[in-house]
């Protein structure tokens, strides 16, 4: 495959407060095929947007170099330079040209652009008029028709509502297939990473982790923020309650098939494992089920006999919304308390459609999906 | 050089479309609209005309004060804006400077289109009030244009270097309208040039025109009123020199900073 971008040995140092510095980036090397969608990942503060910044000039690195064989145009963030006064029509031409349009090429996609934002009927209503949702659409339809042969997108799609959503996927995926043009995607968004790109990079610390397909870095990146959160091992927690008579030895959130990547409407298999150092005639699990937020969902209770040392829960058709959670765990010998371990687990839960429930996504707290129908 | 000009042919437009987006916000909701641009040159002159004529008799070399003022003020306006908005523009574009890249130098360059559109207002004004006192001959079309371009090179880099140096220190924001205020001052624009010859000693002269208004408004005069120059040719020279060297090195130093930009914001 053709190269449309090299990374080679970038770093970026930022001085922090007088004379304490601090490696945003640590020798990434890193390179984009022709028409590839290169999904970023990492958590917060791991270097993405710097390296974003990086690749489109804004910033320059301190060391390393970057070659582009191409045109390249960032959408770090849509909308910007865009001015409130001015109408929809001349905020086109204004955020193209610094977009790095000329005149004359935003004049042959004008049509284009209007009808992808369908905002035809107020193109001259100054833009502070226009409800967020028509801003944002004209502002990605402006940088989504840009004639550039790599595109930087970071988390544009956390914006507009669902039917538009899809569309920017559509018009993403078409930019990468039909026209062979390339992309860099920065997102938190698993699902959307999911489903959108060729190769996924996860970077951490500033240092780049692993690179290949999406399924087995987001798995590996999941599996790594779970080990982040909760110690590896439960059984090595100190942080429990209980008399100790019995301790939690693993506490395991799967897909049916084994994978870490858990799909909202399919099935979920929590596997618990427990050593017990006294004899008791009953045993009761429970499970509470929270999300990253830490708001209450649901619990989950089992009842078993003494001598059993696992279990495991299966929720065949996860009703959960696309996010974060966790369980915390209980185990009760004869009705008195033996172990405790909150935040016992963490998983993400993606969607496919994972912008369905917009105004849900928006809240950022992550609850469960309720099947429903309306009648009016 | 020959790169960073090819990258700025590439991004004409913006200049283009950021000097269209100044010009229509800053006079949109008002009920006078572009009438402004007329507006505030008439009104300056009538402060002037009391200040400078009234109250101190200043000379204004044997032309009608309206006429020699408002000669003065088309250049002033010019200069003034692209000195004031070019060297804020930074600061004013944060947002897009830790967003999205293209050449800088077009924030500040792009003011120029701005002041050149006031610039046609105040000159179209002039002609109509000094049309008995003016002399439209192609000297006079000469000195025009020597002075647009010494003022396009002066101010332009002043905002260079302003731009440029109050990302590191902020505190030159704060100074900017103070040191617009002290050329206008500084600046012959409502009195004869002449009048320093008699308040100032020799050796001291010469410093004035490092103000490149000095010489600036005298080409001008020169060629519009048929004065000759009045001062001395060193003094011009100084100034055109003067005027060069602001706008090569505040375009050298802008370039070496450009890329640490969105670090400094």
């Amino acid at each position: 495959m053709k190269k449309a971008l090299e990374i080679q040995g970038i770093s970026k140092q930022y001085r922090i407060a007088g004379k304490e510095h601090f490696w945003a980036l640590d020798n990434i090397d890193l390179d984009l095929g022709q028409g590839e969608v290169l999904g970023l990942i990492g958590a917060n503060g791991a270097g993405k947007s710097t390296l974003l910044k990086i690749l489109s000039r804004i910033t320059a690195p301190t060391k390393g170099q970057i070659k582009v064989y191409g045109k390249m145009a960032s959408l770090l963030e849509v909308g910007t330079g865009f001015h409130p006064e001015l109408s929809g029509r001349e905020n086109i031409y204004l955020n193209g040209s610094i977009l790095g349009m000329s005149r004359a090429s935003i004049k042959a996609r004008f049509d284009e652009i209007v009808d992808f934002a369908g905002v035809s009927r107020f193109l001259d209503m100054p833009v502070k008029r226009y409800s967020s949702g028509m801003f944002v659409r004209l502002a990605f339809s402006v940088a989504a028709h840009l004639d550039s042969d790599i595109l930087l997108i970071d988390e544009v799609l956390a914006v507009g509502d669902a039917d538009f959503q899809k569309k920017c996927l559509a018009r993403m995926e078409d930019i990468s297939k039909a026209q062979a043009r390339s992309i860099v995607f920065v997102s938190h968004n698993m699902g959307a990473i999911n489903s959108l790109c060729d190769r996924v990079a996860w970077i951490n610390q500033g240092k780049l982790q692993a690179t290949g397909a999406p399924n087995e870095i987001i798995e590996q990146y999941l599996g790594g923020l779970e080990q982040l959160n909760a110690d590896s091992n439960p059984a090595e927690r100190s942080d429990r309650e209980g008399d100790g008579r019995a301790r939690f030895q693993q506490i395991e959130v799967k897909a049916k098939d084994g994978s870490k990547l858990i799909k909202s409407g399919e099935s979920l298999e929590l596997s618990l494992a427990w050593e017990s150092s006294a004899q008791a005639k009953e045993i009761r699990l429970e499970l509470h089920l929270f999300n990253s937020r830490g708001n209450y969902l649901s619990s989950f209770q089992h009842q078993l006999k003494g001598d059993q040392q696992k279990a495991q829960l299966s929720i065949p058709e996860l009703p959960l919304m696309s996010g974060r959670f966790f369980f915390n765990a209980h185990i009760y010998l004869d009705g008195i308390r033996a172990d405790f371990l909150g935040r016992a687990c963490y998983f993400e839960v993606l969607s496919d459609e994972w912008q369905q429930n917009e105004v849900a996504v928006q809240r950022q707290n992550p609850g469960v999906e309720i099947k429903n129908s309306w009648q009016s | 050089m020959a790169s960073q000009w090819k990258e700025l042919t590439q991004y004409r437009s913006l200049g283009i479309s950021l000097a269209r987006r100044d010009f229509k916000v800053r006079y949109a909701q008002t009920k006078l609209g572009t009438l402004w641009a007329l507006i505030q040159p008439l009104l300056s002159m009538a402060v002037l005309f009391l200040v400078f004529q009234r109250a101190l008799q200043a000379d204004t070399q044997s032309i009608p004060f309206l006429s020699y003022t408002l000669s003065g003020l088309i250049f002033w306006g010019f200069f003034n804006y692209n000195l004031s908005q070019g060297a804020a523009s930074l600061i004013q574009a944060r947002t897009m400077l830790q967003k999205i890249y293209f050449p800088r130098i077009l924030l500040v360059l792009s003011k120029s289109l701005v002041a050149s559109v006031d610039l046609i207002f105040v000159l179209i004004l002039f002609v109509f009030v000094a049309f008995a006192d003016a002399h439209f001959t192609l000297f006079s079309l000469g000195s025009f244009v020597a002075a647009l371009l010494m003022s396009f090179f002066a101010s332009q880099g002043l905002a260079l270097w302003f731009a440029a140096l109050s990302l590191r220190f902020r505190d030159l924001q704060q100074i900017i309208p103070f040191f617009a205020q002290m050329l206008f001052f500084l600046s012959p624009i409502a009195y004869s040039p002449e009048l320093w010859h008699t308040a100032l000693n020799e050796k001291f002269q010469i410093l004035l025109y490092l103000n490149p208004m000095m010489g600036i408004l005298e080409i001008w005069r020169a060629g519009i009123f048929e004065l000759g120059f009045s001062a001395n040719i060193n003094g011009i020279s100084v100034s055109i020199a003067f005027s060069l060297a602001l706008f090569l090195s505040g375009w050298i130093y802008f370039q070496k900073v450009e890329r640490k930009m969105a670090d400094l914001l």
